[in-house]
């Protein structure tokens, strides 16, 4: 199996490019851990290191939460999330053949409040066949109705030494921006550092939440080394972390040292200021959710001193 | 992808919410309202005549009847509902559904075969068996009590389980019969088993307001049909010769 360099094709080359002059002429800067504590909210973004691209250091995960088959008023609502998400600053959004209708749903929500030029569209290929992949991501693209997606990632590693071969392949002909691989509920980490230490894959998706910190040892570590991106899922651990936060009040200093104003965003912004991780994607049907969540793409992040902080009030409560 | 199968944790199964997984049986109820009354009636119809006939022939026929409709109910269930809103949400629905059509097809056989025989009043004696009380109880309260108890939760009437579309009462009934049956079939059994382990497990994982409900009705079915299949206690023993 051949591994050349990620190339940078010219439309993320582009990409990049006008996000990178952007960011050095508007007031905003997107680099986000040198931010100012003085200064104004700055929209937080991170670099996925092999290509440059900046993202949003918060996306999107459609997990239960897209799968509402054809009820017409649920798909409305999640619509509505959707253009919460936009108009909070969103652009990752992550989803999954094995979703159920997810997919699909996503793409009645673009279609309804409009595909904005800026989506980072992540999917994932999960089927046992290497020989179904194209088929795959084509049925996968119909799906949202995107003309390519800036991330194509191997689902739970399955087949995996099967499709990477593949996504390079669609890699190459500009088909697909970024290539990804994902676990999650902490399954099979060995294996994906195997696969980290031997292979060049742009993303890799795991779980990552102040209870389930297990990747801190190896695969945060070596994705850093690696330069390969992170995406953070279950950030909530599925919504029991916050059931649990909710009884408690929120620390006034986590307002004033982090510009935290809930605890999605204490939770978030935790996770997002480790400095391996690239963006976490949390899932919900609310939009008053969503609003909170993007709010943790504002001010600043913590630093390691404050992180460190953050995670022994967590631990006292 | 099965392959891969011991990766998969128990959510992995359900990647839907609890409220969407009951939406589905409203948006099935206002598809096909009344077929349920029909369904209804085809299969309470049968069930008494068979219950109350004095003599085996008439039995005998009603019991027939009885299995066709209820193959038919499993066949509904299998193509409206695994086949057809669930195959939305859950990769795995479809083959809950090609399981359902063969537990039909069987369902559907053996009740012609006469395998599936509710014994005449004559047959069974005095007092019925404890199989065949529970039985009926089953039976009856997957046909009437199972949507009624979701008038006790949010979901109301509109988002109620009815048997022959929706899996749970379908299988309850299902057991009810098969406990009440003569020699009652074990190998008939073995898909309700499977589905009503499935339902503990979906209700587990979702919250949903019936809990295990399904699993222990469906548990207690299954032990008496058992006992009376190796006691014979459905029909009452032939007088000395």
């Amino acid at each position: 199996m051949s591994d050349s360099p990620s190339p940078l094709d010219r439309r993320t080359f582009i990409k990049a490019s006008a996000l990178a002059l952007a960011a050095t002429s508007a007031p905003l800067p997107f680099t986000t851990m040198t931010a100012r504590a003085d200064g104004p909210l700055h929209f937080l973004t991170k670099p996925i290191p092999s290509t440059k691209v900046p993202i949003p250091v918060i996306g999107m995960g459609t997990w239960i939460t897209f799968n509402v088959g054809g009820d017409k008023r649920a798909r409305d609502m999640r619509a509505k999330v959707l253009r919460a998400f936009f108009a909070g600053g969103g652009r990752v959004i992550d989803s999954s053949p094995m979703y159920g209708s997810s997919q699909e749903v996503l793409g009645y929500a673009l279609k309804k409040v409009g595909r904005p030029e800026s989506l980072f569209a992540a999917d994932k290929i999960w089927t046992s066949d290497g020989d179904d992949t194209l088929e795959q991501f084509e049925e996968t693209r119909k799906h949202w109705n995107i003309p390519r997606f800036e991330l194509m990632q191997v689902h739970n590693l399955l087949a995996w030494d099967e499709h990477l071969p593949k996504l390079r392949a669609l890699r190459e002909a500009r088909k697909l921006g970024h290539i990804g691989i994902t676990t999650s509920h902490g399954r099979r980490h060995s294996d994906l550092a195997s696969i980290m230490r031997k292979h060049q894959i742009d993303v890799v998706q795991l779980t990552y939440n102040p209870l389930d910190r297990e990747v801190e040892d190896v695969l945060l570590p070596l994705a850093k080394e690696k330069g390969v991106a992170i995406l953070a899922n279950r950030p909530f651990q599925g919504g029991k972390l916050l059931s649990k936060l909710q009884r408690h009040p929120l620390p006034e200093w986590a307002k004033v040292e982090a510009d935290v104003e809930n605890w999605p965003q204490f939770v978030l912004k935790w996770i997002v200021s480790h400095p391996a991780v690239t963006c976490a994607i949390p899932a919900t049907s609310k939009v008053e959710h969503m609003r909170e969540n993007m709010g943790a793409c504002h001010g600043r992040l913590p630093d390691q001193k404050t992180r460190a902080k953050m995670l022994a009030h967590l631990r006292s409560l | 992808m099965f392959g891969e199968l011991d990766t998969y944790a128990l959510i992995d199964f359900f990647p839907f919410s609890g409220e969407i997984y009951l939406g589905l049986f409203e948006r099935q109820n206002s598809a096909f309202w009344p077929l349920h009354l029909l369904i209804g009636l085809l299969l309470l119809a049968p069930l008494l005549a068979a219950f109350f006939s004095r003599k085996t022939p008439r039995a005998t026929a009603a019991s027939r009847i009885l299995a066709v409709a209820l193959a038919a109910s499993w066949a509904l269930v299998a193509m409206t509902f695994f086949l057809g809103v669930y195959a939305d949400l859950n990769w795995a629905a479809p083959y809950f559904g090609w399981v359902f059509l063969a537990q039909a097809g069987a369902l559907g056989v053996m009740g012609l075969m006469g395998k599936v025989e509710i014994p005449a009043r004559a047959e069974r004696g005095r007092g019925a068996s404890v199989s065949t009380t529970l039985g009926l109880a089953l039976f009856l309260f997957a046909l009437l009590g199972y949507p009624l108890l979701s008038l006790l939760s949010a979901r109301g009437l509109r988002g109620a389980e009815f048997i022959g579309l929706a899996p749970d009462p379908t299988v309850i009934a299902t057991i009810g019969v098969i406990a009440m049956a003569r020699t009652p079939r074990l190998l008939l059994l073995l898909v309700p088993a499977a589905w009503s382990a499935a339902a503990g497990l979906t209700a587990t994982a979702l919250e949903l307001d019936m809990g295990l409900l399904t699993a222990v009705l469906a548990a207690s079915g299954i032990c008496v049909a058992t006992f009376a299949r190796f006691t014979g206690s459905n029909v009452a023993p032939e007088p000395p010769a």
